[in-house]
């Protein structure tokens, strides 16, 4: 934080998504109240930022949650494509990169249709995207009801393999299982992802010069 | 080219959402523009737009940008006065949020206590969010104070041998406005029934207006997921998206009996064109305006028939919003908004029911309170909608026809003139682009 006004920190922007009623919320707050331990305003509008260390290299997260608005599919498609717009509007282009956005697929183990939804996602994720993969982790939550569990774990595994996106096993109920490990798990696969961010930037500026010819 | 104009004519429609402070539906119609399927379609359609439009739009997308929780949006919303539709899904998960976020009851040696920090919270936000549904009150009140007293005393003159005169006019007026209502309904009925609710059919028919480059994989849109309840487009995209607007100037400009023939021509063409194909860039907009125009025709009537009106119009509320939600989930919010536009007509039209929600105001906050403990938030939302209304209906009820009457005149008087203005604004425009379009 401190070296922030000279040195524009790298701003990641996730996106949480998955079916209502998972707990997506549950993880989200889990990550961010360490900052605010009375009380939670979400109004405010550093909320869903947050100043981490993932691999010795700090970076903001700007975590987007969708609970709440499972029912407006279409402010979730604007979820996804959001990188690329706001690359386009070119506003805060100089205080974050754009390489790219995380998804965060989550579904509870205990409602077995919020795991077949998982594939919907996925696949829409990808298709607004327009892209053959996507930084995207399988997260599995609520594994703390074990005696609930409907999901097992090499179900989920399969279907990570599936969808080639990493799998992992979360909880937000006291005490948290790896909610922070989750968060930084999506920012260490989009880091890994440079060749698609290069080629992202590219598309991004000959889209820019082309829509420059276009004005003059 | 017919979908360059009506991309056009939606991003117009937007900035006029803006300038009426309708949040709600200009998120509706940008998000619909920037579906995919519309989106992916840079050949057919993006690069045809002029470049003044795509700044326009450009500055419209900037401000829904949802980095940084809404920045931008947010900043706009507190800037902006009282009566203001605000973009509902933001609403529900700040309350959302600030339910699950924050503990109800709080461990203090060994005693738990209510957490009055959560209490507090919630009820600003629904304080909030009832604030921009009223007028803001310095404008509204003196006005009405001043002209039941002129009022009154001329209409107890008139009020006797007016009273025949009137009944029957009443009684005209409401039978034309059951007639309305049943076109506004059979027109929405019918739009919605040709709606597209299947992203991969979506998907198609974008592929046939365009179709996909090489470099992209062909593959993905093989695969046959159906992604449940997305957001949907209209196999007359074109036509229906441009069919609401041509209502809608018809339904304001012209009083009701007129309005209603040009309503019920407008239906007919409606369906007789829905065999045309125009592929699927209008999708979800398409929709949004058509809630959009729900709100209008409801708010507009209103308009036209002033107080008395307005029990009736609790009822064709209340119709509207059952066919709406049988036929499409998704609508909620805008159903929603239109309960917020009606709450926020009738506070302008009858002091009774702008003492009676003032009076609300005072109690929200331990009802609300009480409430979050028992319910779940959702049930407090729906409650929020349910006071609006349940807060006025009774009111209605009370005063008779006699009262009602009284105040008729008043209501016309009391609409400030921002909201007309806006109102007209958005008549001329719709002309104009009826116009261009025809």
């Amino acid at each position: 934080m401190s070296k922030a006004p000279n040195d524009p920190l790298t701003t990641f922007k996730l996106v949480v998504v998955g079916d209502g009623g998972v707990g997506k919320s549950a993880l989200t707050i889990q990550f961010f109240q360490k900052m605010f331990v009375t009380d939670y305003d979400p109004t405010i509008e550093d909320s869903y930022l947050q100043h981490t260390e993932v691999d010795a290299e700090w970076c903001v997260l700007d975590v987007l949650d969708t609970a709440g608005q499972e029912e407006f599919s279409a402010m979730r498609e604007q979820y996804m494509r959001k990188g690329r717009r706001s690359g386009l509007a070119a506003t805060d282009l100089i205080v974050c990169r754009f390489p790219g956005d995380g998804f965060l697929l989550v579904y509870s183990v205990t409602d077995k249709q919020s795991f077949e939804n998982i594939r919907h996602f996925f696949t829409q994720i990808l298709r607004v995207k327009d892209r053959d993969s996507y930084p995207m982790l399988l997260a599995a939550n609520k594994v703390d009801l074990v005696h609930l569990r409907k999901v097992t774990e090499e179900q989920g595994r399969e279907m990570a393999a599936q969808l080639k996106v990493p799998y992992i096993e979360t909880s937000a109920k006291d005490p948290p299982l790896n909610v922070d490990a989750a968060f930084h798990e999506v920012v260490r696969i989009i880091r890994n992802q440079p060749q698609n961010g290069d080629k992202r930037r590219k598309t991004w500026f000959r889209r820019r010069q082309r829509k420059k010819c276009h004005i003059t | 080219q017919k979908r360059v104009k009506s991309v056009k004519q939606l991003i117009r429609v937007a900035t006029a959402c803006k300038q009426c402070q309708n949040f709600n539906s200009l998120f509706a119609i940008l998000s619909g523009l920037s579906h995919q399927s519309v989106e992916r379609q840079k050949h057919a359609l993006w690069e045809r737009m002029p470049s003044r439009a795509m700044q326009k739009l450009h500055k419209l997308y900037q401000l829904m940008d949802p980095s940084r929780n809404f920045h931008f949006f947010r900043q706009i919303l507190r800037k902006s006065q009282s009566p203001v539709i605000p973009f509902f899904p933001l609403v529900k998960k700040d309350l959302s949020f600030i339910y699950l976020a924050n503990e109800t009851l709080v461990e203090e040696s060994k005693q738990s206590l209510v957490n009055w920090e959560k209490m507090r919270l919630l009820a600003l936000k629904v304080k909030e969010v009832q604030q921009m549904t009223h007028k803001s009150t310095t404008t509204v009140t003196t006005p009405t104070t001043r002209k039941t007293s002129t009022l009154s005393s001329t209409a107890a003159q008139t009020l006797k041998s007016a009273l025949n005169d009137s009944k029957e006019n009443s009684y005209r007026k409401m039978w034309e406005k059951q007639r309305m209502r049943k076109r506004v309904q059979h027109f929405l009925d019918s739009s919605f029934s040709s709606i597209i609710c299947d992203e991969n059919l979506l998907f198609e028919k974008s592929l046939e207006c365009e179709p996909q480059p090489q470099s992209s994989a062909s593959q993905r849109s093989s695969q046959t997921t159906l992604s449940s309840s997305q957001s949907s487009a209209n196999n007359t995209a074109h036509n229906s998206a441009v069919m609401p607007s041509p209502t809608l100037s018809s339904h304001s400009s012209s009083p009701s009996l007129s309005s209603s023939t040009t309503n019920s021509s407008d239906v007919q063409s409606s369906s007789s064109q829905q065999r045309m194909r125009f592929g699927v860039r209008d999708d979800t907009g398409l929709r949004k305006l058509l809630a959009l125009s729900s709100d209008i025709s409801v708010v507009h009537n209103n308009h036209n028939t002033a107080l008395r009106s307005l029990s009736h119009c609790n009822d064709s509320q209340t119709s509207l919003s059952s066919s709406l939600s049988s036929s499409s989930h998704f609508l909620s919010p805008h159903l929603l908004n239109s309960n917020y536009f009606l709450s926020e007509m009738s506070a302008n039209r009858a002091p009774i029911a702008h003492s009676m929600s003032s009076h609300y105001m005072k109690q929200s906050l331990p009802q609300e309170s009480s409430s979050v403990t028992s319910l779940r938030r959702l049930e407090q939302l729906q409650q929020m909608s349910r006071f609006s209304r349940d807060a006025f209906l009774p009111s209605f009820n009370d005063s008779t026809t006699v009262s009602s009457r009284q105040q008729r005149p008043i209501g016309r008087h009391v609409v400030p003139p921002t909201y007309d203005q806006t109102i007209q604004r958005m008549k001329k425009k719709f002309n104009q682009n009826e116009e261009n379009v025809v």
